[in-house]
């Protein structure tokens, strides 16, 4: 017998396939106790879980789970007032904003420094041949002189491949 | 308390007025007013003790007779239950003594949580849930002191009475299904037997039927 005949038109026009599955779903998930992922389904199964809980209530249950979120919620509350908003969904994301805010700032702070250039050995021990303080008595020398002889010795570090 | 239809769950009316406590269990009421305004002032001053003592006599009822039965959902209403009794530790200071005690501003404050968890949810799934903030017709009347069982079942009253108007609005068939299955708790097979349908036709009905009862149930 196929599904449309033996189908009561009082109950409405008859179900098609995609119904019959998310009813038959629905009635599955009246027996277990996780919630199923599709909404429609999940709010039809708390109208359900409403109808149950007005009338058959479950006193003892009820008390455990009181008693239970009544310390959660005491211990929560005693913590500083700065940890107690970032919990939840919205704590949550503030922490992961400021996280990246924080990874973003230090990536832009790095990437605006210049990265250290390598220095050959020549480079190295020639560097502060034109710049290190002048000797005893130098005073009156012609600025040329001292050129001169800075040069002279820079030219023969070259040779020497930097040595002194 | 569970209800069924040979307790005449459908016509539920005659609750105990609130206020009284039985005799016996924790004397007369002026004195267990007494009792919860002193309590409350206590918590206001910081008293932890005091604190814990309120929230877990009143915790019981705003859970299984408030929460529970406009939430469904367990653990959404374990998670309201916890929002609200940090929203009431954090607004301690500002609850002003009423006659009614300190139930009365903690089932507001979960009402109104409820009711923005459904706004919240409709507005992310789309849902036709119908949400409402009109408490006042189905406020039950509290005093300071009441004993924890009165309250639970004025409350359950009200969920009662917000449960038969949801029903009053379905058809006989689906009305039928709903009972059967929700109320009466009979399998699937035994419903389907009662109402002369395959298990897969009755299974049908009962999603039609809970469609029509969330659109109809709203949250208050």
């Amino acid at each position: 017998m196929s599904h449309a005949d033996d189908w009561n038109p009082d109950d409405g026009p008859p179900p098609s396939d995609d119904e019959r599955a998310s009813a038959r779903a629905l009635s599955e998930a009246l027996d277990h106790r996780e919630a199923p992922r599709d909404p429609d389904l999940a709010a039809a199964l708390s109208v359900a879980r409403r109808v149950q809980a007005t009338a058959h209530p479950d006193p003892e249950a009820a008390r455990k789970v009181a008693d239970r979120v009544v310390s959660a919620a005491l211990a929560e509350h005693a913590r500083p007032a700065w940890r107690r908003a970032l919990r939840g969904r919205w704590g949550l994301a503030a922490v992961a904003a400021a996280g990246l805010l924080a990874v973003g700032v230090g990536a832009g702070v790095s990437a605006t420094r210049p990265a250290p250039r390598p220095v050959d050995p020549i480079t190295a021990t020639t560097a502060g041949d034109f710049t290190e303080r002048l000797g005893e008595n130098v005073g009156s020398a012609p600025a040329a002189r001292i050129y001169d002889d800075r040069m002279r010795a820079y030219r023969d570090r070259l040779l020497r491949g930097g040595r002194r | 308390m569970t209800l069924s239809p040979r307790d005449g769950w459908l016509f539920a009316r005659e609750v105990p007025a609130y206020g009284a406590r039985p005799r016996g269990i924790m004397g007369a009421p002026d004195a267990a007013a007494a009792e919860e305004r002193a309590l409350v002032e206590a918590a206001k001053g910081g008293d932890r003790e005091a604190l814990e003592l309120l929230l877990k006599r009143l915790a019981t009822p705003l859970y299984s007779a408030v929460i529970l039965p406009r939430v469904g959902n367990p653990a959404d209403a374990e998670d309201i239950l916890r929002d609200t009794l940090l929203r009431a530790m954090e607004r301690l200071t500002t609850f002003h003594w009423t006659g009614a005690g300190l139930f009365p501003w903690l089932r507001q404050i979960a009402i109104h949580l409820i009711v923005d968890q459904a706004r919240s949810r409709q507005r992310r799934e789309r849902l036709g849930e119908r949400y409402e903030h009109h408490v006042a017709d189905v406020m039950p009347l509290h005093h300071a002191g009441a004993d924890e069982m009165l309250m639970e079942q004025q409350e359950r009253a009200v969920s009662l009475r917000l449960m038969e108007a949801a029903m009053a609005t379905l058809n006989p068939r689906y009305r039928r299904a709903v009972e059967l299955r929700l109320l009466e708790e009979r399998s699937r097979e035994e419903c389907a037997e009662a109402m002369g349908v395959t298990t897969g036709n009755f299974d049908v009905i009962l999603h039609r039927a809970l469609a029509a009862l969330r659109k109809a149930y709203g949250v208050r």
